[in-house]
């Protein structure tokens, strides 16, 4: 068994859809300094969580992430040249095999000399988790991850992510957020697991290289568009009503060598947003500016997920419907329903790699006037230790619906305890304006090294 | 000459006489077994702890002679059915853990956590015989440590050696879903731990364990230097095994998805 998982994702066809990068500037406004000042807040409410078991031992732990990558696009540029140094403190409050609480913080700091944001300074996961009989509760930043399957999970809508590499390793792109968890490990083999989301965080849209070129709408003749406005950004505001919830919950079967079986039920905000524009009128008759708008759509996500051991295979699957609150696609400004759903199976070749194969399935109800849009895609994930320092990782992903997509081969090698070589090579193929066609300037070579300690 | 050297003196004259003892212990011992039924039967028939707790430190060697690392914690109960493996260092796989339970149906529930995937991950019955961690044990290999490997095998007994030490044969019993087809492993009368295994698949010698040091904890003689070498490779993992405790009560929870992520 390896313990790399496969290393590619389905991208969200939404981040191409909005304005070309005018989007990418109101990402990182209001809201994420919301985010920031919500985590801290978190963070304190950790405090609280863990001075009330403090009179119990403490033990901690400082250690940390040492990091550095370099890529070459075949097109000549570089997409990343870039030194981080991640810090994580933890430990636990109580002793024996059972603490009272566990705590995690991370800060990262890092510089990317080819990114539009050059200085980056951030929180990770920075939490506490008190365990309370049969309940874990957990208050701060944190990542939840939700679902069984690899590299496509409709199910895991809680964190938002970090899309500026949209096709990096899925486990990767999700970003801790502010939230309160609480796990409830009841009998029977029933987990049920609770999110409360206060402050709404979106995800961090493709960089710039990956943006399609804007698309601007044809006027009648005498009317032209003279010029392209700052985007509208609208963000789901600071309140009650915002608030976001979920709830999944697992049964563990006892059937063979285990299976188990979830629902998932998500009322929130897409974290992409929905870009919609409008035509402002200027001083000069017939000549107009192109007002962006971007939205986070409210919807509600409906989701179950499976896993089960048949022999020497292990079968994973989810499904989930969002609804949207334009379910009849008459609001071009308002993101529609969708139904994805992936299902995959994978297993170890005798002597040979560990192999995983899915499919996905992703609709798009129709939309003011626009049919609804179908997709069907394969991965194709083989992983292969050779020996105990070496490690082979091939992932293809392929749209079926429109014949293009991604391979990406990895290298890693252990050079030593902690210290760990990467090389990778990511191949779009495709048409011009198909799915991963579009990104074909984005082939890539990256090698990296990153020192844990 | 000092107090420290009076010691030292001391305690390798001690150390000479309790060899030279055992060793007289070893040529008196008269074989007591004479069929492979009664060495595997008293192999199974020894004391062994309902439950164990120990650290492991696993160094993992290339045919280059280059090593990597790792420390685990590891708990064990119902004579290894269940088992609980976290890791503690490197930080690169700290937190990492791999739980393991027999239930009363004979099937073996198995998952795997891995940090950096945030979800715990059910790993099938093939997978177990894949490296574990990187090294030259299996998945099934790791659970099997402190057990015995008569189940899936039919043993019959080649020869006994001076000792005494049993060398056994076991052949893949049909429809066993092992690794391998064939075993031959040594038991020495005096500790019936085994100390040298051989695995086979297809006639090619693959494996080959031996225990080179054991301890003896609460009256149990426990395997604590475990090395484990793939022959073709040449590279070889040895495990240390340290601060034992034995029959301590572990609670059911132990086993569980909540504490494997713990």
């Amino acid at each position: 068994m390896s313990n790399r998982q496969p290393r590619l994702s389905l991208p969200d066809p939404a981040p191409r859809a909005v304005l070309g990068t005018l989007a990418t500037l109101a990402a990182r406004t209001s809201v994420a300094r919301r985010a920031a000042l919500t985590a801290r807040t978190a963070l304190a409410l950790g405090a609280v969580l863990l001075c009330a078991t403090a009179a119990a031992q403490v033990s901690y732990r400082l250690g940390g992430l040492l990091a550095t990558e370099f890529g070459v696009a075949v097109d000549g540029t570089i997409p990343v040249a870039a030194t981080g140094l991640t810090l994580k403190l933890d430990g636990e409050v109580g002793a024996g095999l059972f603490p009272d609480a566990v705590f995690v913080a991370e800060l990262h700091a890092g510089y990317d000399a080819a990114a539009a944001e050059r200085f980056e300074v951030g929180l990770g996961r920075a939490y506490a988790t008190v365990y309370l009989g049969p309940v874990d509760l957990s208050v701060g930043n944190q990542i939840v991850a939700w679902g069984s399957a690899d590299a496509v999970n409709p199910v895991d809508v809680v964190n938002p992510r970090d899309l500026s590499n949209p096709v990096a390793d899925p486990a990767d792109q999700r970003r801790a957020t502010p939230l309160l968890r609480a796990t409830v490990h009841a009998q029977q083999g029933v987990t049920v697991d609770m999110v409360v989301v206060p402050v709404f965080v979106p995800s961090t849209l493709p960089g710039e290289r990956w943006q399609s070129a804007a698309e601007l709408p044809t006027l009648p003749p005498g009317m032209a568009i003279v010029g392209v406005l700052a985007p509208s950004e609208t963000p789901p505001a600071f309140e009650l009503g915002n608030v976001q919830f979920g709830v999944r919950a697992t049964l563990d079967l006892d059937l063979g060598s285990g299976a188990d079986v979830s629902a998932v039920v998500y009322r929130g905000f897409r974290h992409l947003p929905t870009a919609s524009a409008e035509l402002v009128p200027t001083d000069t008759p017939g000549a107009f500016l192109v007002q962006p708008r971007l939205a986070y759509d409210r919807i509600t996500v409906l989701g179950a997920d499976f896993s089960a051991v048949f022999g020497a295979y292990v079968v994973r699957g989810e499904a989930a419907y969002t609804f949207s609150e334009d379910p009849d696609g008459n609001d071009a400004t308002i993101g529609n329903d969708t139904f994805a759903a992936v299902l995959g199976a994978e297993t170890k070749v005798a002597g040979g790699p560990f192999v995983t194969l899915q499919g996905a399935y992703q609709r798009t109800a129709a939309d003011a006037g626009d049919a609804a849009h179908d997709s069907f895609s394969t991965v194709l994930a083989a992983t292969f230790d050779p020996d105990n320092r070496t490690g082979l990782d091939v992932a293809w992903l392929h749209e079926w619906t429109d014949g293009s997509g991604a391979v990406r081969p990895t290298f890693t090698y252990t050079f030593a305890d902690g210290l760990t070589g990467t090389a990778s090579a990511t191949v779009l193929y495709g048409k011009d304006g198909s799915t991963y066609g579009a990104w074909r300037d984005n082939t890539q070579f990256r090698l990296g090294l990153a020192y844990a300690f | 000459m000092t107090g420290h050297q009076d010691h030292r003196r001391a305690s390798a004259r001690a150390l000479i006489a309790t060899a030279f003892a055992l060793a007289l212990a070893g040529a008196a011992f008269a074989q007591s077994y004479t069929t492979a039924k009664e060495v595997v039967d008293a192999m199974e028939a020894k004391p062994a702890p309902s439950t164990t707790i120990a650290t492991m430190s696993m160094t993992i060697t290339a045919a280059s002679g280059h090593s990597l690392t790792r420390t685990m914690q590891v708990w064990s109960a119902d004579e290894g059915r269940s088992q609980l493996i976290k890791f503690l260092e490197p930080a690169d796989v700290r937190g990492s853990g791999f739980l393991s339970v027999e239930k009363a149906s004979g099937d073996t529930e198995t998952m795997i956590y891995l940090p950096a995937l945030g979800r715990v991950r059910r790993v099938a019955g093939g997978q177990k015989q894949d490296a574990f961690f990187g090294s030259d044990f299996s998945y099934e290999e790791i659970s099997s440590l402190s057990g015995d490997f008569g189940d899936d095998f039919e043993t019959t007994l080649l020869e006994t050696l001076p000792g005494p030490v049993y060398v056994l044969e076991g052949i893949a019993k049909p429809g066993s879903d092992g690794s391998y087809d064939r075993i031959v492993f040594q038991v020495p009368e005096a500790t019936l731990l085994p100390q040298r295994v051989e695995f086979y698949r297809a006639g090619q010698l693959v494996k080959v364990l031996t225990i080179s040091g054991t301890s003896a904890v609460g009256g149990y003689d426990l395997p604590s230097v475990i090395r484990m070498e793939t022959v073709a490779s040449g590279s070889y993992t040895t495990i240390d095994q340290s601060d034992f405790k034995v029959d301590e009560a572990i609670p059911a929870d132990v086993f569980t998805e909540r504490f494997l992520q713990r």
